[in-house]
């Protein structure tokens, strides 16, 4: 697919869950599954319960995410979470640019909970893709964020 | 702190070299597993390294003065550029042909004026590198995004010599992951401290105030103070704005074009999906190469001072 091709895209980050693909589903506008690095939790977690429900998606690396925001090509963001609040916004690593790029984009977030993920291998920092190193040793430990929950603030 | 002194040398300063009679072509998506050179002899291979993007950036500068010197006549530099224009269409390719034919018009044969603009290149993107480091806050907490060829290293030693402590963040720069392979690599072999991370984990490391600026390249600047560089350097320099942290672009050769005019490339669907196992679903995907960010988002351009009178 090609950038001219997305409009009003829903931007979909974080674990999908059963009620943001009813809501996905409802909305019938093309969502765009992010890749939602380190775990991959796009690839390996969203897309397959996108194709299930039939939804029509298009994939993307998350670093396309600030150039669909700014090109005005996405309508919504759903944001699936551990948790929320009146002032943060928890889930997995990543969440915060998503929300915050939305938000300064003007983009309407929907926050969900997110979908109960499964006890798999999932690639916990930037150290390995797939759970393959992308570097030739190991890489240091401290070298590589690893994190697997952040918080943001909310944007008032 | 480290003492960054130069001893690595990073083959992705100088990522094309020329032969008497072909180039040698390094091949950044072989690092940093394996240090691996193309030989080209002709243009249809030269063309095809940059739309595979075996080089980019620096390399595909080099590839281009290459090419106009070894096949001074077959082959017009307008032609070599119009060809690598369609491999890499955000790149400015008629500027370099341009250059060359102001230097033939004052008689200089090609490969001297070559030699001679890229001995005074490498000391312009010291002395970039030295302004940079002038204008960085002590400790320096730098957030960077894909590969500017070696540059950082010769931030890291700029910085050494002012006695500022210097931490790179590096952001992995998906799918190619030319912050990992390149950047990261590159900072780890010289002793320069660095972590690497997601781009997606940028925000939080800006909110938690892990990081004091953000360092980008740029593959296309203009007057007006824009610039296109690989993809998610615009989400980088929003975010930054947000959370109040300074953005340096390095910019080369500003023209005086309105940026949003010039396509951006899409590479195709399946490169989203590469260093993936086959296990992993394929799926129909948008993969923007490049993106904008506009003078609005930057905190100062960081200009490459090289002169393009050889003569």
């Amino acid at each position: 697919m090609k950038l001219a091709d997305i409009d009003q895209g829903i931007l979909v980050w974080g674990p999908v869950s059963e009620e943001g693909l009813d809501r996905l589903q409802a909305e019938g506008r093309l969502a765009v599954a992010a890749e939602c690095r380190p775990f991959l939790v796009g690839l390996r977690y969203n897309v397959p319960r996108l194709q299930a429900r039939g939804i029509r998606f298009v994939y993307c690396p998350d670093e396309a995410v600030g150039l669909l925001c700014g090109q005005g090509r996405l309508g919504k963001t759903f944001l699936f979470l551990r948790r929320f609040d009146r002032d943060t916004l928890t889930g997995l690593s990543g969440v915060g640019l998503a929300y915050v790029l939305s938000r300064l984009h003007g983009i309407t977030i929907e926050e969900f909970l997110q979908g109960p993920l499964p006890a798999e291998n999932w690639d916990p920092d930037a150290a390995t893709l797939a759970n393959k190193p992308v570097l030739p040793s190991i890489v240091p430990p401290g070298k590589v964020r690893s994190r697997e929950t952040e918080m943001v603030r909310r944007i008032r | 702190m480290s003492n960054p002194s130069g001893k690595f040398q990073s083959p992705l300063l100088f990522p094309v070299r020329l032969n008497r009679d072909s180039l040698t072509v390094l091949d950044e998506t072989a690092l940093p597993f394996e240090e691996k050179y193309h030989e080209v002899r002709d243009l249809a291979a030269a063309e095809k390294l940059v739309r595979e993007m075996k080089t980019r950036s620096l390399g595909q500068v080099l590839l281009f003065f290459g090419c106009a010197v070894l096949w001074e006549n077959r082959v017009s530099p307008e032609e070599i550029a119009r060809r690598m224009h369609r491999a890499r269409p955000t790149f400015d390719f008629e500027y370099l042909a341009r250059l060359l034919r102001a230097w033939q018009r004052r008689g200089v044969p090609y490969r001297t004026a070559t030699e001679r603009f890229l001995a005074g290149f490498d000391a312009a993107r010291k002395a970039r590198a030295d302004e940079l480091a002038s204008l960085l806050p002590s400790p320096a907490n730098v957030l960077t995004i894909c590969n500017v060829n070696g540059e950082l290293l010769y931030l890291a030693q700029a910085l050494s010599t002012r006695s500022v402590p210097v931490h790179v963040y590096v952001a992995e720069t998906r799918p190619y992951l030319q912050g990992s392979r390149l950047t990261f690599w590159e900072l780890q072999r010289a002793g320069v401290p660095s972590t690497l991370l997601c781009q997606s984990q940028a925000a939080e490391i800006m909110q938690q105030d892990t990081v004091n600026a953000v360092v980008t390249g740029a593959d296309r600047a203009t007057v007006r103070g824009d610039i296109m560089n690989k993809i998610g350097t615009y989400a980088l320099a929003r975010c930054a704005r947000y959370f109040n942290i300074p953005v340096y672009a390095l910019t080369q050769y500003p023209r005086d074009v309105d940026i949003d005019r010039i396509p951006l490339e899409e590479r195709p669907p399946e490169e989203a999906f590469l260093f993936l196992p086959d296990s992993y679903p394929r799926v129909d995907a948008v993969y923007p190469a490049f993106d904008v960010t506009k003078k609005e988002y930057l905190t100062r351009s960081v200009e490459l001072k090289v002169s393009s009178e050889i003569s």
